[in-house]
């Protein structure tokens, strides 16, 4: 098949599953019904009693419950599904002297059901098998939900001889279209490329049916545009529907294991000179960082790319979990960054370095006097466009305001002369661009080498660049992000640190 | 490519118009100008969205036009795009050689279009021959074959030299193009540029697109004359998105594609007229229609009517026009 034909199928599976219905197929599901309805008790109980306590046994039961819902292989062939089941146990048996009457109650229906999960196949396996069979294994495709699950049912599939092609979330740009898709799991949990960018003919949906989300994800387009594909649901039901005791409460919560956060009081001050407004990122490979929401570009990489254009610089707005951030480890990009460019100066480093000092003191001064917004203010009145970054301008490794106009008349407000000033943070500007852009060939050749396929499977991974001052890289996908804003010391920021909080995401 | 080459000394005044077949009609894309090529409509609706925004440029001062386009998947829709574009936008009027080389400066650098080749050097003169006058560029060369010249004082040495010309195919010749293809050759208009994925659009620019799947199909990149850098004629600049630090385009663009989420990065701060956002759906992080979506809410909804088009099945489109 041409690339024009392969084209024109991905055209007509598009056209095919947005005229047609997304079918959703909710399978009855006792096991998994219990275990869903003690994960909302418990988030009941974290509510009243404080999310730290319960943070772990909440971690590991909702990624319990992922893992049930998205890799639902025969419990024998299943050791991650086991692995988490113990855990929750594990956790739940450490609580049981802490805690009261109340939660004791939530304690043991939890444990039961993880119980009951490590001796049991998960219900949707059987049902996923059948619905194959039917189209037969060449005529379809079966979308999992992460690369484990992908990884889990593709090894099943071998095993079993059903010889199934598995592809970890919407498939890759070169696959061929096939007659229909099962997607292990809830739409919702799948981006809309599911839907939109379809390499199938039609698209249905296998999950436990105690999920009651079953919203189908547009694109961010289609509520103003043209053509907005916009497909119908139909929902077919199978097997029985469990009955439960208790009614099961009706809180907020996510299929998708979430973090706990520690809730932060919002800051109810400005931050001083040294500080910055940043929200937590919890990052594969057990690290974290705190990402500043007001700050410049970061380095970030799209594995999907050819070699040689997959690292580039994104705005810190568009950053969200799946974005894979490259950093520096043990110290910000930015710090090294500025060191190289001071170092590519020569002689006249330690001058451009005064020069800086001087200026960027000056404003020091002015914002710890008249404070931001005086400062702003200020700045405005002369004509400065860009006053709000007044604070930002004050960090060693930003070199000079981007407009020229706003630095000349900004070093005017300042009282500092125009010559050299300008012209020596001109330069540094330039040679920091080159540095930047140096790193970039270094990464991008060192990754050229690597797997981006590892790199996706594993969520992380550590580069040794050739460049003096850039060893110690790390490529690593963004799990989740605080919503809660803190006030951090500038230096902090953008600087890995190990943490464990996000063991219970991956 | 030799087969797109017209037989020495046979060469007629204007290139040969291929003619369609009759049957099957429409846009067909292939990889080799002679085929096999197949039936795209879906490709035909992207060149058309090209064409008519060719036809209906804004002034500035009615604010920036941002289409915004999703599509399954990002292959060709950019270039497709562009190419209609580019055969719609009337080509610059070239003088008569004689005449534009009597006007000419000893050592002036020229571009030069003759039946086989677009060649780029100083200009050194006219000199008698035994058939006629000769033109001395790069080379020395009969007048009578020269089909368009013109004075290209900023031609750098390095563009200096000989690039066999390619011919125009059936899309050229349905679109009318036929007639201007010398001169679009010899002095295209560099209005356009394209940002995206280097790699890919480098891949995009090898397909062929022809009207119908009979005759000889049309080169993409012979439509758009990517900048190599080193070629004597260029018209479509081409940007690696992901190297881009700070966005720094020529200021007469008239149409910017932006290809895919790290171009679409730069959606606020181009300042072109007419841009084009393709939105690959495949992408699994929606970074790309978040942004087109800020700079939407901050401007003036165009109905894709007016434009006189309609997105086919599998294309989102949406339109608006944005104060600068």
């Amino acid at each position: 098949m041409t690339r024009f034909e392969r084209l024109n199928q991905r055209y007509a599976a598009a056209a095919s599953v947005a005229a047609r219905s997304i079918e959703m197929l909710a399978v009855g599901d006792s096991v998994g019904a219990h275990l869903n309805a003690a994960i909302k008790e418990l988030i009941v109980l974290a509510r009243t009693d404080g999310p730290e306590l319960w943070a772990d046994l909440l971690g590991s039961a909702r990624q319990l419950r992922w893992r049930l819902a998205t890799e639902p292989q025969p419990i024998e062939l299943n050791p991650q599904l086991q692995e988490m089941a113990c855990a929750v146990n594990s956790q739940a048996e450490r609580l049981h002297a802490a805690v009261g009457d109340d939660a004791q109650t939530v304690l043991r229906q939890l444990e039961a059901a993880a119980l009951d999960v490590r001796h049991r196949d998960p219900v949707v396996g059987p049902v996923l098998v059948r619905c194959i069979q039917e189209v037969g294994a060449e005529s379809c495709r079966v979308l999992a939900a992460g690369s484990r699950s992908a990884a889990g049912l593709s090894r099943w599939f071998i095993e079993s001889g059903l010889g199934v092609v598995v592809v970890n979330g919407v498939g890759r740009r070169s696959d061929g279209v096939v007659e229909q898709a099962y997607a292990v799991g809830p739409p919702r949990i799948f981006p809309p490329s599911a839907i939109t960018s379809p390499t199938a003919n039609a698209v249905m949906f296998i999950f436990p049916s105690w999920e009651t989300n079953r919203s189908i994800p547009r694109t961010v387009l289609s509520t103003q545009a043209e053509g907005a594909i916009r497909p119908r649901s139909r929902t077919f039901t199978e097997g029985d529907e469990p009955v439960l005791v208790r009614p099961t409460p009706d809180v907020a919560d996510d299929l998708v294991p979430q973090p706990t956060w520690t809730a932060h009081q919002a800051p109810d001050r400005e931050p001083g000179v040294d500080e910055v407004v940043a929200h937590k990122v919890l990052l594969s490979g057990s690290l974290s960082i705190y990402l500043d929401s007001d700050g410049e570009h970061i380095r970030s990489l799209d594995p999907t790319q050819p070699a040689g254009e997959r690292v580039m610089h994104s705005d810190v707005k568009l950053v969200g979990p799946g974005t894979y951030l490259v950093l520096r480890e043990g110290q910000s990009e930015r710090q090294a960054l500025y060191d190289r460019a001071v170092a590519l100066l020569g002689d006249r480093g330690p001058q451009a370095k005064a020069s800086q000092r001087r200026w960027k003191e000056a404003l020091q001064v002015k914002l710890r006097q008249a404070g931001r917004q005086e400062v702003r203010r200020a700045l405005a009145q002369i004509g400065v466009h860009r006053m709000n970054r007044a604070t930002a301008w004050t960090e060693e490794t930003l070199t000079r305001p981007q407009n020229d106009q706003d630095f000349v008349r900004l070093l005017a407000w300042l009282d500092v002369p125009l010559h050299p000033t300008f012209e020596l943070a001109t330069e540094l500007r330039r040679l920091r661009l080159q540095a930047s852009a140096d790193v970039r060939e270094s990464l991008e050749r060192a990754l050229s080498v690597a797997s981006m396929t590892t790199l996706e499977e594993h969520g992380h991974l550590r580069l040794d660049l050739d460049l003096p001052g850039f060893r110690g890289i790390i490529a690593t996908r963004v799990l989740a992000i605080s919503p809660h804003a803190e006030l951090i010391a500038r230096h902090d920021v953008r600087v890995t640190t190990a943490d464990r909080s996000a063991q219970w995401l991956e | 490519m030799t087969i797109r080459r017209l037989p020495t000394g046979s060469a007629p005044a204007i290139p040969v118009t291929y003619r369609p077949e009759p049957q099957p009609t429409g846009i067909a894309l292939g990889d080799h100008p002679l085929g096999p090529l197949v039936a795209a409509p879906w490709a035909g609706s992207l060149i058309a969205l090209g064409a008519r925004l060719a036809r209906q440029i804004p002034s500035l001062s009615d604010g920036q036009l941002v289409v915004a386009l999703t599509v399954p998947v990002r292959d060709l829709a950019a270039v497709l795009v562009a190419c209609g574009w580019t055969l719609t936008r009337p080509a610059k009027e070239l003088g008569i050689p004689a005449d534009v080389a009597a006007t000419l400066a000893y050592g002036t650098p020229v571009r030069m279009v003759t039946d086989h080749y677009v060649v780029g050097g100083p200009f050194y003169g006219i000199q008698d021959g035994p058939t006629g006058p000769r033109i001395r560029a790069y080379g020395t060369w009969e007048l009578k074959h020269v089909r368009g010249l013109a004075a290209v004082p900023d031609l750098s040495e390095h563009r200096y030299g000989k690039r066999d010309i390619a011919l125009p195919g059936t899309l050229a010749g349905k679109t009318g193009q036929s007639a201007s293809w010398a001169a679009r050759q010899c002095d295209p208009r560099r209005d356009l540029a394209i940002l995206g994925t280097k790699l890919w659009l480098g891949d995009d620019m090898t397909a062929c697109i022809g009207w119908g799947s009979a005759g000889l199909a049309d080169e993409i990149s012979a439509i758009l004359l990517p900048d190599s850098d080193m070629s004597p004629t260029w018209a479509t600049r081409i940007y690696s998105a992901q190297l881009i630090q700070e966005l720094d385009l020529p200021s007469d663009l008239s149409l910017v594609v932006l290809d895919g989420a790290s171009a679409i990065r730069w959606l606020p701060v181009v300042e072109s007229p007419v841009v084009v956002a393709v939105i690959d759906r495949q992408a699994t992080d929606e970074t790309a229609s978040e942004t087109v979506m800020q700079v939407r809410a901050r401007s003036r909804l165009v109905l894709i009517d007016t434009l006189g088009w309609q997105p086919p099945a599998g294309i989102e489109a949406l339109a608006f026009q944005v104060a600068l």
